[in-house]
């Protein structure tokens, strides 16, 4: 059976010796010590000793070797070149008579004798493939613990009048599967944060907060459920618009694949660290998506909240993600009003909404549009101070914009983006177009030169960026230096320009042991002032 | 509308809440096998696989791989899998929940949470690389704002203008100088700036260049009637405009 198997695979091939040949498609299935490798093709394939063999690794060459040990489902083969490595799983080929195969086709196979087969073919359907069936259910699997732990710091020295900024952010993240034996999940996340300023003629600050992001439990949400809830603190699942629940949610998914779902409990303060308050949460949506492959969806979902904070808030969003073309992303939030509130108007106001299409062509080149509007909700008469609520209630702006980028060789890409702006206050519009080149200079390094221009709520700007950044074994590394000259707005001539100098450098650890590291230096400097900064970023995933 | 919800009051609607929760529970249904995905077939399919088993397979456990496997994923499957993922266990993304293919489509927020609670949109590789998701590149993303972080404000941690930073919310952000500075602008008495009506537009004596002096613009009009006080006079030394 495998004789045939492998004449089916084999493609005809005609030996240099003019003898007719067939070539058998073969892979590397494990590394010997030594110059050795063992493939997953044998004597019943037809491969004999002293065969040659031939292999082309992914990062491309030919390497050849020959065939001295073989059984029947696989084979050893000696590398010609004793210094070449060859992974697992590395394809290779190797060319045999066809008489070989022939011959050994005409040998009687002989049936092994089986009981009758039991299971049923319930659930396959032609052009599913076999192994569709199996599969070890969530709570049949052993406890598994992963996560990550990290660590951020940054301190930042002005030269104007001394002041030192600095924070630490020392944080955690574990997720336990199957933690209590019935397939369900826990999820613990939470972070340490000590922030300190200097201010040499003003009061210093100085604080730590310890905060808890996730502590939660989950069930379902599977291919062998259809249901899933969650209970405890967690991002919503259904909707994360509507942002950390102290509480439960459920979620249903429909036999179509719409998904309903609600959830009730109280919603953290998001400004505060995620203090509770107890704000009373009530929440339920609906998705709808168009088939199995859930490129056409759309979504809506009401959330109320009471308490300290009060929102009446609606969330529609849609997505369009076709395999090809242009794709299509969207969310808006509707604020609902009423004579009760002080600051807004009665009714519905869009509160935000961004929606972004775009297109990434074969070539690799590509193109995105979006508009976005942001406006401040009116949630908690005491949020802001009553000096400045109407400036903060009467905010908004709007924005559209549009980056792409092209490659106009194999190494070099252009990019730029482009967009305007109208808020409360007035409008403007910004332009970016830049240049990075692979290989730059250095093997694997990347040079980017890129220019921009703005016109912002308080200043115009036009600068200039260069970076260059190489990969090595170990990481990576990139030094940055901009320039940019600003004229406030509204100024005179003589006092209103301003040139600022920006220089940084970073240096990347990736994968030592398990551990990522990052270090950064930076610095502005402006007028007669600059400011330094440092900073560290250590994670390790387990 | 601000509602005050006694303790009977939410107890009544938990307990709704179960009742309701519990009966929808009750009539739940056998799910066949795949029944979601049927169409689809397995969460990583298997039809183009090599024909030996052992090459990714212990012999006696299929649920287990050979030690030291490895999977050319971007010859095998299209897809390159860059940094971090590189190394992830791909049961982290080849999982019970359905096809990966369904959830790359997605983008990132096929399998990662969206902390930023969809509000700075798809495309989360203009802040984040695949090795850490330790952000960057924010100062230049200030550029295509109508906000760009100049003097003082470019060495300004990003908490202070967005509190919710740190829990992944950018959003909303007022631009207006008062909306960071309201502690300034009480403390700034000489001149008195509350009392002479100076409760906004900051900018049109200040300068993001220093966190001590006040740059006057002598050109600046004094501002909307009854909003706004006649301006100090060229030279004068300002409060400081300096946020706690």
């Amino acid at each position: 059976m495998l004789l045939l198997l492998a004449l089916a695979l084999a493609a005809p091939a005609r030996a240099q010796d003019g003898q007719d040949t067939v070539r058998i498609e073969l892979r590397v299935s494990a590394t010997r010590a030594g110059p050795a490798v063992v493939i997953d093709r044998g004597e019943g394939a037809g491969l004999a000793l002293g065969d040659r063999v031939r292999f082309f690794p992914v990062r491309g060459g030919t390497f050849e070797g020959v065939v001295v040990e073989l059984e029947d489902r696989s084979a050893v083969v000696e590398l010609s070149n004793p210094n070449v490595r060859i992974e697992t799983g590395v394809k290779g080929e190797v060319l045999i008579p066809r008489e070989r195969l022939e011959r050994e086709v005409e040998a009687p196979v002989a049936v092994p004798e089986h009981s009758p087969w039991e299971r049923s073919d319930e659930d396959w359907s032609p052009g599913m493939p076999l192994l569709a069936l199996e599969g070890v259910r969530p709570e049949a699997r052993p406890l598994k613990i992963g996560g990550r732990i990290y660590l951020y710091g940054n301190g930042t020295l002005t030269t104007d009048a001394g002041r030192k900024d600095g924070y630490l952010r020392a944080g955690g993240e574990m997720f336990l599967e199957n933690p209590l034996g019935e397939g369900g999940g826990a999820h613990i996340d939470g972070e340490f944060n000590y922030r300190r300023a200097d201010v040499p003629d003003g009061d210093d600050d100085d604080q730590t907060d310890l905060r808890i992001d996730r502590f939660s439990y989950h069930r379902g949400g599977t291919r062998f459920s259809d249901q899933r809830w969650e209970i405890g603190r967690f991002l919503q699942y259904g909707m994360p618009e509507f942002g950390v629940l102290d509480g439960f949610e459920y979620d249903r998914r429909l036999p179509n694949g719409d998904r309903w779902g609600a959830s009730i409990g109280s919603a953290p303060d998001p400004y505060d660290d995620l203090e509770e308050d107890f704000d009373f949460q009530m929440a339920g949506y609906y998705r709808w998506v168009l088939d199995e492959l859930e490129q056409l969806s759309f979504s809506g979902g009401y959330q109320m909240i009471r308490g300290d904070s009060s929102r009446d808030l609606f969330v529609a969003k849609g997505h369009y993600l076709p395999p090809t073309g242009w794709n299509f992303h969207g969310t808006v939030w509707i604020d609902a009003y009423t004579s009760g509130d002080d600051e807004k108007d009665s009714g519905l106001e869009l509160t935000q909404a961004i929606a972004t299409t775009g297109h990434l062509w074969k070539s690799g080149n590509g193109l995105n549009f979006t508009y976005s509007r942001v406006r401040i909700p009116e949630t908690d008469d005491d949020l802001y101070d009553p000096l400045i609520e109407d400036d903060i209630y009467d905010a908004r702006v709007d924005r559209l914009s549009m980056n792409g980028w092209r490659w106009l060789e194999k190494k070099k890409r252009l990019h730029g983006r482009v967009g305007v702006w109208d808020a409360d206050r007035g409008s403007g519009a910004d332009a970016e177009v830049g240049m990075d080149v692979q290989d730059f200079l250095l093997d694997r390094g990347r040079g980017d030169l890129s220019v921009f221009a703005g016109d912002g709520l308080y200043s115009d700007y036009v600068g200039a960026r260069l970076t260059f950044g190489r990969n090595v074994a170990t990481g990576h590394w990139d030094i940055m230096y901009e320039i940019s000259s600003h004229s406030q707005t509204g100024f005179e001539d003589e006092n209103d320009d301003m040139v600022m100098h920006r220089i940084r450098t970073s240096r990347e650890f990736h994968d030592i042991s398990g551990w990522n590291l990052s270090l950064y230096g930076e610095s502005n400097i402006w007028d007669e002032d600059s400011s330094y900064s440092l900073g560290i970023f250590l994670q390790k995933s387990f | 509308m601000r509602f005050h919800i006694s303790k009977p009051t939410i107890l009544t609607l938990a307990a709704l809440s179960y009742v309701v929760v519990a009966c929808v529970t009750q009539e739940r249904r056998a799910v066949p096998r795949n029944g979601w995905w049927a169409g689809q077939g397995p969460v990583l399919p298997h039809d183009s696989f090599p024909a030996e088993c052992k090459l990714c397979h212990l012999g006696d456990d299929w649920q287990t791989l050979v030690e030291g496997f490895e999977f050319d994923h971007e010859a095998e499957t299209g897809v390159a899998l860059e940094g971090s993922h590189a190394q992830a266990q791909c049961l982290r993304c080849h999982n019970d929940r359905g096809p990966a293919s369904v959830f790359e489509t997605l983008g990132c927020v096929g399998c990662h949470e969206d902390v930023h609670l969809s509000q700075l949109g798809p495309r989360c590789d203009s802040c984040h690389d695949q090795w850490t998701w330790m952000p960057r590149g924010q100062f230049e993303l200030h550029f295509a704002s109508r906000f760009p972080l100049i003097g003082v404000h470019a060495a300004t941690a990003c908490r202070r203008c967005h509190p919710g930073a740190e829990i992944g919310r950018f959003l909303p952000t007022d631009t207006e100088c008062v909306s960071c500075h309201v502690s300034d602008l009480k403390n700034a008495d000489n001149p008195n700036h509350i009392g002479l009506g100076w409760v906004d537009r900051c900018d049109r004596c200040h300068q993001p260049t220093t966190w001590n002096a006040v740059e006057l613009d002598t050109s600046a009009s004094p501002g909307p009637p009854g909003r706004q006080g006649p301006l100090p006079p060229p030279g004068a030394r300002g409060s400081l405009l300096r946020r706690r």
